[in-house]
């Protein structure tokens, strides 16, 4: 059909399309289909050069079969993004064997759009977007070689081709983009991605690590509307832990979640969230969510607050916190009872500690303020490299031998000790903290920030946030964890932070970072509506914005054919050209029209006949144009001598 | 289906009305539709926004619209790959009845930018497709199959490109007003030739004949390829024409009456396959049927002229052209 060389040529921008588009894949895959990609482009070249045919169709048949059971065998399945991928890139170099004619051409460059569509999916960070753009540009010039009948296009020519194409369609997507009404998903179930690393989890198991797995990874970022509440109030609030067996704490396991309905009272914190795909549906909030605009979101009985989907994608939110109002005045029995509950014969040594401080300490807030005293007065550490805490009675150990923790030792101890006094307690997990960055004026929180507290119910008070580390290093809790650490535990980016320059440019980055997160991947259906209102639509709804779509769209196409219509307009004639045809829309005015095989001396032979009256101007014209286009040297002289002529050349 | 699509042919007739020469493509009456790949992209760009929306990814939707607005543009592009464009000196060479015509058309880009793939179609014989260059112009030739004597009329020529990515087809149907000539099917070589009375010796030419080479001068059109002096051509240089000095020019007249007892077909053949025969042997002849006498003369619109005598020859009715294929 085409021949070898071209061929060549054809292929050679297919390889390079399709490599680049799986090329960021290829590392979270199994070697062997790296491998495999790597021999099948290889081969389907030498198969060029060589002149070789594809191969038998039932080896072919075998190989994607094969392919397919390899696929399944590795990762359990098909769906889901990373094994989807994996069964494309498969089909994909299954593909490349049998690329001989225009439309399998065309199929492979179908498959890279979707190569880069699942590496969107993947991994939306902002390098992906120059790396979409590149990857666009390839394969669509790749689409429009693949497509043509002759030979392929000069490689220069068409690549400018295209990028001259996707500029043009820029506007077209920015609008598409800002006013496509966004249907939420997800229609069908995916499987989760699980992984990741997050400081927040649903189980707590002080003293099981010996040390804590940090992480400098963002969490979320917080833009506050109005004041910034004050360090010793950035409690983000997760999962609240009410269940003990000795060494763990859990969540309970069935729960009415239902929503609740919060009085709202005292001064309030407004604030918008940017939230890192967690695999979880907790929305991080401070204490304590009034009123939030994530549609489907509740809030639990312990005032976290709840999505009805795990957070798979980078999610943006607006909250309202209202951190002194009184939460939980009146609880039932069962729950005062619960958050009462201790396992038997465990932990022996910390109840009798309870008992008799308990004894010393008839009132609540003194038994508390002893016990907090407790960790202050005696020698307790805080360190993210605490011993393990081996054995039955952790509690114990940690309590009366290794007396070194973190933030899950002390809520842990300090909860015990609580529920052996006869107060109710719960251990509350979250983020304690974020770092203020001067040039966006947001707050970003990180893993690290993961932190763990209690609060304790009073009767009249309702519920009431004690946080035990703060008792023991409350550079924790009003400064950072790197302040509140001795300097020969590692921080992540403590050593960062020791350097101005590098914590300037940190800076510079994540503000960059936070305004992609915050424009672009959270952009969802309540900035859609956000955005229409300050364009002035009163009460914007997804009418109104199909309705400012639809005028965008049309608008942009308009644009975009009068643009292709101007750079198509013919080429500016030269001036003598276009004098001389001044002076034809004047002679064919009074009637004298050229014929097009009329030259200029014959056309003056009929038009003196026609109009003797102006016999003169029309052989003047006629001789000057006749020096200007043929003689050897035509002067500028007569240039102007023709302007001059056809000024007063008026029939 | 069809008729529908005929219906539509028609429309376009009537709108545009006969083509003049040359004659600019407007954009009124360029036509775009989708292909069958833009279909297919179309496809592939819902399946994309689900999964966007499925993801609920940001960046998903970014490359959807992205390639949503490629395609828009594409689809501006191709149409401007066509307007604009000139169509000149549209004409059909004669052909003998049986034989392949040829539509013979000059595509001129008078804009700014190149024009690529662009594919000139006649009764679904499709020319190779043209680029052009700015103010490139490309002579594209088409055979038309002919299958009867007489006058060979166009119904409509095609114009369409894909460009850029196959995704649209954008066309438009040329009506040009001219008309080509069918001559009559020769008869065989095996065919009796005229006889030899029809030798009349008149009209000699006392500088033309066959007996003596007399010299060489340039080529001139109409003179018999027997006289090219190929030698000298192959070296290079001007074709150049053998002259013969003597006196030895026959003269026929081919005469429609000689030829009793043939049908009028029979006739036209047998008369065909004689001018032919004539004109390559660089004899002179006249041409005789019922109500027409054309004098001797040796050229090549003479024997033109005699051979559409012959076509036109009591033409049934026009169009004379092949059914629809």
């Amino acid at each position: 059909m085409f021949s070898p060389g071209e061929h060549l040529r054809r292929l050679g921008w297919t390889a390079a399309a399709l490599s680049v588009s799986v090329a960021p894949h290829l590392p979270r895959m199994p070697v062997w289909v790296s491998l495999l990609t790597l021999a099948c482009i290889g081969w389907r070249m030498l198969a060029a050069v060589r002149g070789w045919k594809a191969p038998w169709q039932l080896l072919r048949l075998l190989m994607a079969g094969a392919g397919f059971v390899a696929i399944v065998a590795t990762y359990g399945t098909v769906n889901g993004i990373e094994a989807g991928t994996a069964l494309l890139v498969v089909m994909m170099d299954m593909k490349l064997l049998e690329t001989w004619r225009r439309r399998d051409y065309q199929v492979l460059m179908f498959i890279s759009y979707f190569l880069i569509m699942a590496q969107l999916l993947y991994e939306p960070s902002m390098w992906t977007l120059p790396f979409m753009i590149v990857a666009v540009w390839l394969s669509t010039t790749t689409l429009m070689q693949a497509v043509r009948q002759g030979p392929p296009i000069p490689a220069p020519k068409a690549a400018r081709m295209v990028a001259t194409m996707l500029l043009l369609s820029l506007p077209l997507m920015l609008v598409l983009f800002l006013l496509f009404p966004r249907v939420p998903g997800p229609f069908w179930a995916m499987p989760t991605r699980g992984g990741g690393i997050s400081g927040l989890d649903d189980v707590m198991t002080p003293g099981s690590v010996n040390a804590l797995s940090l992480s400098d990874a963002v969490a979320f970022r917080a833009s506050f509307d109005g004041p910034v509440p004050p360090a010793i109030q950035r409690y983000w609030r997760g999962p609240v832990l009410h269940v003990f067996d000795g060494v763990s704490w859990r969540e309970p396991g069935s729960r009415p979640w239902r929503s609740l309905d919060m009085p709202r009272s005292g001064p309030e914190f407004r604030y918008q969230v940017t939230l890192e795909p967690s695999s979880r549906p907790w929305l991080l909030a401070l204490d304590y969510p009034g009123e939030w605009s994530i549609s489907g979101a509740y809030l639990s009985t312990d005032y976290q607050l709840l999505s009805r989907r795990p957070i798979e994608q980078l999610t943006g939110y607006s909250v309202v916190s209202y951190p002194d109002t009184l939460a939980g005045a009146r609880i039932g029995q069962r729950e005062k009872a619960m958050d009462l509950l201790l396992p038997d014969e465990r932990n022996p040594r910390a109840l009798t500690l309870a008992a008799t401080l308990r004894v010393q300490h008839a009132d609540d807030d003194d038994y508390i303020q002893a016990v907090l005293d407790r960790f202050t007065l005696q020698p307790y550490v805080y360190t993210l490299r605490p011993p393990a805490l081996r054995g039955s009675d952790p509690v114990d150990a940690f309590l009366f031998d290794t007396r070194r923790g973190f933030c899950e030792h002390f809520a842990s101890a300090f909860a015990v000790l609580m529920r052996a006094g006869g107060i109710p307690t719960r251990v509350v997990t979250g983020y304690q903290g974020g770092e203020l960055n001067p040039l966006n004026n947001r707050m970003t929180i990180r893993q690290s920030d993961a932190h763990a507290w209690t609060e304790v119910w009073l009767a009249e008070a309702g519920w009431i946030r004690v946080d035990p580390t703060a008792a023991v290093a409350p550079d924790r809790i009003e400064r950072s964890l790197a302040d509140a650490l001795p300097d020969s535990d590692l921080v992540p980016g403590r050593f960062m932070r020791s350097l101005p320059l590098l914590v300037k440019l940190q800076q510079r980055w994540d503000a960059l970072d936070s305004a992609w997160n915050e424009w672009v991947l959270a952009y969802g259906p309540d900035r859609q509506i956000a955005l229409l209102r300050s364009l002035g639509v009163d009460n914007p709804d997804w009418r109104s914005l199909a309705a400012a779509l639809g005028v965008s769209v049309i608008a942009l196409l308009a644009g975009i054919a009068a643009w292709t219509a101007w750079r198509y307009r013919p080429p500016r004639r030269d001036q003598v050209q276009r004098l001389y045809r001044r002076y034809l829309e004047r002679l064919a005015r009074r009637g004298v029209k050229r014929a097009p095989w009329e030259g200029p001396l014959v056309l003056a032979d009929r038009a003196e006949r026609a109009l003797p009256a102006y016999a003169g101007a029309i052989r003047s014209i006629t001789r000057s144009y006749v020096r200007l286009r043929y003689e050897a040297c035509a002067s500028d002289a007569e240039l102007v001598k023709m302007q001059r002529l056809l000024r007063g050349f008026r029939p | 289906m069809r008729l529908a699509r005929q219906a539509l042919r028609d429309w376009a007739l009537r709108r545009q009305g006969k083509d003049p020469d040359p004659v600019t493509l407007h954009r009124r009456r360029i036509y775009i539709i989708p292909s069958g790949l833009g279909i297919g992209f179309g496809l592939v760009l819902f399946a994309m926004l689900l999964a966007s929306m499925n993801y609920n990814s940001s960046m998903g939707f970014a490359l959807t619209f992205l390639l949503a607005g490629v395609g828009m543009v594409a689809m501006h592009w191709c149409h401007q790959n066509l307007a604009g464009l000139v169509i000149r000196s549209v004409r059909l060479r004669p052909a003998f009845a049986g034989e392949d015509a040829r539509l013979e058309l000059c595509l001129e880009n008078l804009s700014r930018n190149p024009r690529y793939e662009l594919l000139i179609t006649n009764r679904g014989h499709p020319a190779p497709p043209v680029d052009l260059e700015p103010g490139e112009s490309s002579t594209i030739s088409v055979p038309v199959e002919t299958r009867q004597r007489g006058v060979l009329r166009l119904s409509r020529i095609n114009l369409a490109t894909g460009f850029p990515f196959g995704l649209f087809r954008c066309w438009t149907w040329l009506h040009p007003d001219t008309f080509g000539v069918v001559y009559p099917h020769p008869g065989g070589p095996a065919d009796p030739p005229p006889p030899h009375n029809t030798d009349t010796g008149g009209a000699q030419d006392q500088h033309r004949g066959e007996e003596d080479f007399a010299g060489l001068r340039n080529f001139r059109p109409g003179d018999s390829p027997r006289h090219v002096a190929w030698k000298a051509a192959a070296k290079g240089g001007d074709l150049l024409v053998k002259q013969f000095a003597g006196t030895d020019v026959s003269t026929h007249w081919l005469d429609w009456a000689m030829l009793d007892g043939l049908d009028v077909e029979q006739r036209l053949s047998r008369l065909t396959r004689w001018i032919i025969d004539a004109h390559a042997h660089g004899q002179a002849y006249g041409l005789r049927v019922p109500g027409t006498e054309i004098p001797p003369a040796i050229s090549a619109s003479h024997r033109h002229h005699c051979l559409s005598t012959l076509a036109l020859y009591e033409a049934t009715s026009d169009p004379v052209e092949p059914a629809r294929v």
